[in-house]
Formats: C-alpha cells, structure tokens, sequence
C-alpha cells in the first residue's frame, strides 16, 4: 500500500496562538517501504502518522494502515494478551469462529516469540512484550501499513535492540510497508535504510 | 505481603466483632438490664428462629431483595442511556448535569408525599424512591467513566473499525467498569436505605411487606429482640451485598485487570 501527502497543513490553538505544526507537507512512501522519520520531539512527528493513519479531522480510520503507539499501554487491558489478538482478528475477519480467531492469535504471538505469554494479562507484561504484542496485534489483522510512533523509544537497551531485530525480520519476511518516526538516530539508522528529516518533508523540499 | 496484611486484617476485624458480641451477651445478663431493652444473644437468636420458621420473615426478606433489584435494574438501564447519551450529545450532557444536581442530593423521603401522590402505595412508589435513590450515582459515576477512558482505546478502536456499538461494550463499558461498580455500590447503600425506611413510613405493601414493615412491626408489639433481628437482618444483607457480591465483582474484573486498582 503507497502512501501519498500533499501539501498538508495542521495547526493547533494553544493559550490563544496558533502552532503551525505541518507546513506545506509532502511524503510519498512506496508499497513495501520502510522509511525512518527524524526529528526532535515535539516537532509534529506524531500529528503527521495521525494524518497518515486518518485520526485527524476528515480523516476515517481503517485496520490497513496501523499505528502502533508510543504508550506501552495499548493492549486492552480487560483482556489477555492472546485474547487481545484473537479479538482484533474476529473483529477484521467476520465470521470466524472463537476457536478460529486463538488458533491465528497463536500464530501471531509466536511470531513475535510471545507465544507462552497467550494467557498473560497486559500488566503482567514487560514494556517490550506489551509493545510486541501491539506489534502481533496489527500484523494478525493483516495490516498493509505500520506507522510507529516512537514504539521502542522506553525500552532498555537489550529489549530496544530485541525489538527492532524483530521488526526488521518480519518486514523483510511479510512486506508491509513502515513508517517508523523517531527522535533517536542510531534507532533509525539501525532500522532503515531510508531516513528522511521531519523538516526536510516539513515546510522546505518535497521528497 | 499484601495478602498476608488482608487476611490478617480480616481475623482481626472477625475478632472485634466477637468481642462486641461478648460485650452485649455480658451486659445483657449480668448488667442488670430489663430485657425490654437489651435482650440476651439467646432471646434475639429464638426470635430470629421463631420469625423464620413460624413467621414471613423469609418472605419478607425475599421481598426487600426484589424491589431493590427490580429498582435498581431500572435505575442501572436509566443511568446507561443517559450517560452514554451525554457522551455523544452536548444537549444530553447538559440534561445530565442538571438532573443530577437536582436529583442527587435530593434524599428519597423527602420525596415520599409527592411519590404517594402520584403512585400511591403500591409496589409502584417503593420501586420509584429506588430507582431515585439509585440513579444518580450509577449516572454520576458512569459519565465520570466515560468521560476518563484513555483516548488511546478509543483510537485503536477507531484503527481497527469497531462499530459504534463495539466502542461502546468494548471500550466504553469496560473501561469504565470500576466507575460503574463503585456506583452500584453507593447506589445499593442508599437505596437499601430508602427502602427500609419507606417500608417503616408506608406499612406494609404487598402482601407481607418487607424488612422494614416486620422492624416496624417488632416495635409495635414492643418486641425488642424482633427489632434486634430486624436490624442485625438488615446490617447481614447489606454486609453480603456489598462485601461479597461486589467485591467478588471486583476480584473477578478490574482488580484481575489491574492489581493496583
């Protein structure tokens, strides 16, 4: 799935001024691509996937193109981790069964080595797990497009490291498209071979 | 640890409630007081046995319980639709807001008359102060809930297109599960209020009354120990209710979701 911004603007009222926070944007991201966004935080990086993702206003949502979060807390936390998945995957795929729906959340935790962890509930979970689950949950729904707002940026080290090996692998192996934005170069650059500055989409040239 | 402190707590709680029984049985026989106005454990336990197996307590109970869940029931589906209506519309919102500050402080005797005028004394007005009793908290509480879900769920709803009826179940509901609960809560304590004290104001309805017509009863016979079993009824059904019911409740939901709740 291509992704394609012209020329999109967003601003936000804050105590009575205008923030202008995209400017004349462009971004064109090819099928199967993964790209790294850098920039600073609070420079608009997020409002941008929110764009992309149709969260902002005029915008409709749909299960294809994914955001996974910076909040470790985005696994409902009213349901196991296995459960979490299962739902997401009887809600993309009408008609499946219960039984049906576990055996592809099993599927999708073992891709992301959580397989053990199917009972577990969110806050029984590490960091790094809740964050690998977010990440089984969008690829068992078969999402076309991951936008990754800062996903890792919390982690330890090792769990940082684990994560974006993981990342890496199954984006090589399934070929959906990422957008990864991020504050952090070496993060990026061990990501992606393709990193774009925030405000060199922002405002200045168009990629 | 923390379970260790509970249980610890729990016997401790046990032990001071044995103490009290101690302290009454002692007083009641050996503190020179007329059984008129303490009786012994003994007498209240005779009288408990005696209104169970010779008299309608039992039905009288059964009674109490019905009407407070027929009412709460109506009272819970009211607080549903309103609060969820508040979440969508700014009119509704406001409606809210207004009902509740009339309604809530508002207790349910002091609505007594008019609610005999314009239901009469049938099971119709005890269900009425019930349902008034119940509702503003279970709104109140539900509308905070609502209002403190995490924009997060509601945005991976949104991502993963949830019907507006699966936002609802799914995310609303659930996450403000603990709010709802701690609602039903306030909203059965004061209804179980209401109730015993509008069954000593009406007299008996239906056709064996409830607990608070058989307390009244006890009083105008000048049965103390009757009144001792009324209260102690009264203070066992709520102890269960909110003790056990809820807290089990709770232990199988929010506190399994999230110990620290």
């Amino acid at each position: 799935m291509r992704i394609s911004l012209k020329n999109v603007n967003r601003s936000f009222e804050n105590q009575g001024e205008t923030l202008q926070v995209l400017r004349h944007l462009n971004l064109e991201v090819e099928s199967g691509e993964f790209i790294a966004i850098l920039g600073p935080s609070g420079c608009g990086k997020t409002t941008l996937l929110k764009v992309i993702a149709g969260f902002e206003e005029g915008g409709s949502p749909c299960r294809e193109v994914f955001m996974i979060h910076q909040d470790f807390n985005q696994l409902f936390p009213w349901r196991t981790l296995g459960d979490n998945v299962s739902y997401a995957i009887r809600k993309a795929n009408r008609g499946f069964t219960s039984s049906e729906g576990e055996q592809r959340a099993k599927e999708a935790l073992l891709a992301v080595g959580l397989e053990e962890f199917y009972g577990y509930y969110p806050h029984q979970l590490s960091g790094g797990m809740k964050q690998r689950g977010a990440l089984a949950r969008a690829l068992a729904m078969e999402s076309q497009v991951l936008l990754m707002d800062e996903p890792f940026s919390s982690l330890d080290k090792e769990s940082k490291e684990g994560a974006i090996q993981l990342l890496k692998k199954l984006w090589k192996e399934r070929g959906f498209t990422v957008v990864f934005v991020t504050h952090d170069v070496e993060e990026a650059k061990a990501l992606s071979h393709k990193i774009i500055y925030f405000e060199d989409i922002n405002g200045k040239v168009q990629v | 640890m923390k379970w260790k402190k509970d249980k610890k707590e729990k016997l401790i709680m046990v032990l001071w409630v044995l103490f009290f029984l101690a302290l009454w049985q002692v007083s009641a026989t050996l503190g020179g007081v007329s059984s008129l106005v303490l009786p012994t454990l003994g007498e209240v336990g005779n009288t408990l046995l005696d209104s169970v197996v010779n008299g309608n307590l039992l039905i009288q109970i059964y009674y109490s319980l019905k009407v407070i869940v027929i009412g709460m029931i109506i009272a819970t589906v009211l607080a549903l639709i309103l609060s969820l209506a508040a979440q969508r519309y700014l009119v509704m919102a406001g409606l809210g807001k207004v009902l509740a500050l009339v309604g809530h402080p508002l207790p349910a005797l002091a609505l007594l008359p008019l609610i005999i005028v314009w239901f009469g004394t049938g099971d119709a007005s005890i269900i009425a102060i019930i349902v008034h009793s119940a509702l503003w908290p279970i709104m109140i509480n539900l509308t905070e809930g609502f209002a403190a879900v995490p924009p997060i769920y509601l945005e991976i709803g949104r991502n993963m297109e949830l019907s507006h009826w699966a936002m609802t179940w799914e995310i609303r509901m659930k996450s403000a599960l603990g709010y709802f609960i701690s609602g039903l809560k306030i909203a059965f304590a004061r209804s179980w209020r209401a109730l015993i004290g509008a069954e000593m104001v009406f007299g008996a309805i239906g056709l064996q009354g409830g607990i608070g017509w058989y307390i009244f009863k006890q009083r105008t016979f000048m049965n103390t120990p009757g009144l001792f079993v009324g209260i102690l009824v009264v203070i066992i059904i709520g102890f269960v209710v909110e003790s056990v019911l809820f807290q089990y409740w709770e232990r199988k939901t929010i506190r399994k979701w999230n110990p620290t709740v």
